[in-house]
């Protein structure tokens, strides 16, 4: 099912005197179930692609739309709010909490009425126990952390899942692991998941593949499905 | 997790980084919480002072003119008159004391007439009672009718009592002529009393007064019996006394002692309204003196002590107001990748504003109790310290004593109603200034969190 639809995307930036092109008027879909890689070299607009479709920026010109309807028109907060769940390469978790309470904080903001227990269960559908939940997330270990940011994106039951370089702070195994979560989610839990990565081993393991190019800032498409 | 639990769990997992916040707040705040105990005093003093003479006029001579004793010290019962007929005056008080002398003993004795014109003589005397016979009616009081009411004293001293007729005048024996003048006094009602009891009465005659150049204010009334009469009376036998004073060197007027009549008018307009009307109409030298003039002049030291309490508070306000605004503003910038987080997440700008205010103020609470007891005990000592400077200051500048006043409290009364202490009311406005001044001090560090974008935090 047809879930976020890039229209006619353009966006600049300022670049000294003049505009960089970054994304060069791109059209592409996104569906529910998938797990979707966006490739490129440094520069190459990944991760303004990456803030576009998590409802962080706007486009200068083209529409995003969710389930036919423009994000700018749903409103770039509520879209973030209800819809999207992102995930870190730093992982970003509020340093002087534990694990649950980064989820419970998810949950709250996202307005949806949530008991400690649901958040243990997501916890744990990750792969964090309660003794590792109620623990200070800096006594974590990186695979840990990036496992609460997970959950903590799951927090608000969004449809679309980004993820900026996911694996790019963990060791090899761990970076399997967590590859394997997200995939995890595009399979069993009928998730859009969508991760910006440089990493080819990352990449190959997405449904499909959207390489960037620096140049001229369009895509191409590789569907593995 | 809801934005109040987020702000205390902020709070009090960092208490090293909110340590300064709360150092400053208390700081300031006790500043605050002393200059407003003072306030609050010096406002309760006020205000008790301005209910009790507030809409009151008094009538009082001009104090040169008393510091000489050119001119009479009473004013004239007839003269008093023509004011309080006005319809603005609700009531008035007056009474005047002269000594007089008994005729009906052999050894001549002094008696102090005090006047009145309120039948309740409690008014004058409130530890006082009636313990036979009666008060004077309001006819009698109005028309001057000869009776009198003595002190227990005076009747056990006399051997006289109720329906009794006391003969009281002069009597002045002069190098050249002696010279009596006597008028006749019914004894209507007899009254015990601390204030009509005097301290000393002595056992002995007392003497004859050869009255030449003798003023009778030399004369100890504290040490003379006792007696009640209307003040048209005495007036009367003063004014019209057939003495010829001049001969005699006595200004018979000057020893008259006068209670400050006052007018205790029905509105502030009947009082602008009497300035207008009777303002240069009160005989030499009386004047009259408006309430809001007699509260400045007992008020000097409590308006002093208000004044730099004032100043201190605002100038506090405005410091505490800048110096948390630039550590808050400090304390966001070191989380602006938290925030970046909550705006990430979608949360509502208001509710990452209001987490602001919220931590803001838990830090503050503590702060605040603490500056509730530090600020009055600050507060009781300086304030002590100057009132008790500006009463010395007073204290030397002071001139001839004013004549007594009932109503008017002296500055040393004031001083004693001035009390520092925790109220209710001090509680309440002191919460609500002090989390006004923390939270205006928010808004500037909130102004450059909402700027901010989450994608140039995050990516």
């Amino acid at each position: 099912m047809k879930l976020l639809d890039i229209n006619d995307v353009f966006f600049t930036y300022p670049d000294g005197d003049s505009v960089r092109t970054i994304l060069d008027h791109v059209s592409v879909t996104f569906e529910k179930g998938h797990f979707y890689a966006i490739v490129g070299s440094s520069g190459s607009g990944k991760t303004t692609f990456l803030t576009l479709i998590a409802g962080l920026d706007s486009a200068k010109e083209g529409v995003i739309s969710f389930k036919g309807k423009d994000i700018a028109e749903i409103g770039l907060w509520e879209y973030r709010r209800n819809h999207v769940g992102m995930v870190f390469q730093s992982y970003n978790l509020i340093p002087y909490m534990t694990g649950l309470e980064n989820v419970l904080v998810a949950m709250g903001i996202s307005g949806k009425h949530h008991k400690r227990s649901e958040a243990y269960e997501l916890l744990e559908s990750i792969g964090i126990a309660k003794t590792k939940a109620d623990r200070n997330v800096r006594r974590l270990s990186g695979g840990e952390q990036q496992r609460i940011a997970i959950a903590r994106a799951m927090a608000n039951q969004p449809d679309i899942i980004v993820a900026d370089e996911p694996t790019g702070n963990l060791d090899g195994e761990t970076e399997d692991t967590i590859i394997g979560l997200f995939k995890q989610l595009a399979v069993e839990k009928d998730k859009c998941v969508i991760v910006v990565t440089h990493s080819e081993k990352v990449a190959k393991q997405a449904d499909v593949i959207l390489r960037l190019h620096a140049t001229n800032g369009t895509f191409v498409i590789e569907d593995n499905r | 997790m809801n934005t109040l639990k987020r702000a205390w769990l902020s709070v009090i997992r960092k208490p090293g980084k909110n340590f300064l916040l709360f150092f400053i707040v208390t700081l300031l705040t006790t500043l605050m919480a002393a200059s407003l105990a003072i306030r609050i005093a010096s406002n309760n003093v006020t205000a008790e002072v301005q209910n009790r003479i507030g809409l009151q006029v008094s009538i009082a001579p001009e104090r040169t003119e008393l510091a000489y004793g050119v001119v009479g010290q009473h004013i004239p019962y007839s003269e008093l008159q023509k004011v309080v007929s006005y319809k603005g005056v609700k009531s008035y008080n007056y009474g005047i004391s002269y000594s007089f002398q008994a005729k009906e003993t052999t050894q001549f004795p002094m008696v102090v007439l005090e006047g009145t014109q309120n039948p309740d003589l409690k008014h004058y005397w409130p530890n006082s009672q009636i313990i036979e016979g009666r008060t004077f009616t309001e006819q009698e009081l109005a028309e001057g009718a000869h009776v009198m009411v003595i002190s227990k004293q005076m009747a056990d001293y006399y051997e006289i009592g109720v329906g009794d007729n006391f003969p009281l005048g002069r009597f002045y024996l002069m190098y050249f002529e002696p010279f009596s003048e006597w008028f006749d006094m019914e004894v209507i009602g007899i009254v015990d009393g601390p204030e009509v009891t005097r301290n000393y009465l002595p056992s002995q005659i007392f003497q004859l007064y050869m009255i030449y150049y003798y003023s009778e204010s030399h004369v100890g009334w504290e040490n003379l019996p006792m007696a009640i009469a209307p003040n048209i009376v005495i007036d009367q036998q003063i004014i019209n006394t057939k003495l010829n004073y001049r001969l005699v060197g006595v200004n018979l007027r000057q020893n008259v002692q006068m209670r400050i009549p006052i007018l205790q008018m029905e509105s502030f307009e009947a009082v602008t309204e009497m300035r207008k009307l009777f303002g240069k109409k009160l005989p030499m030298p009386f004047k009259f003196n408006f309430a809001d003039d007699q509260i400045l002049s007992v008020l000097g030291p409590i308006g002093t002590l208000n004044m730099i309490a004032e100043a201190v508070m605002v100038f506090t306000m405005v410091i505490a107001v800048f110096v948390c605004s630039l550590i808050i503003l400090l304390y966001l910038k070191e989380r602006r990748h938290e925030i970046g987080i909550y705006f990430a997440l979608g949360e509502k700008k208001r509710n990452i504003v209001l987490q602001v205010v919220l931590e803001v103020w838990i830090v503050s609470a503590l702060a605040l109790t603490l500056s509730v007891f530090a600020g009055t005990w600050i507060a009781k000592g300086f304030s002590a310290e100057l009132i008790r400077l500006q009463l010395l200051i007073a204290e030397v500048q002071k001139g001839k004593e004013d004549i007594p006043n009932d109503n008017i409290p002296t500055r040393e009364e004031v001083a004693a109603a001035y009390t520092v202490k925790i109220s209710n009311e001090y509680i309440w406005l002191f919460t609500g200034l002090a989390l006004l001044t923390v939270t205006a001090s928010t808004i500037v560090p909130i102004v450059n969190i909402l700027k901010l974008k989450p994608k140039e935090i995050l990516l």
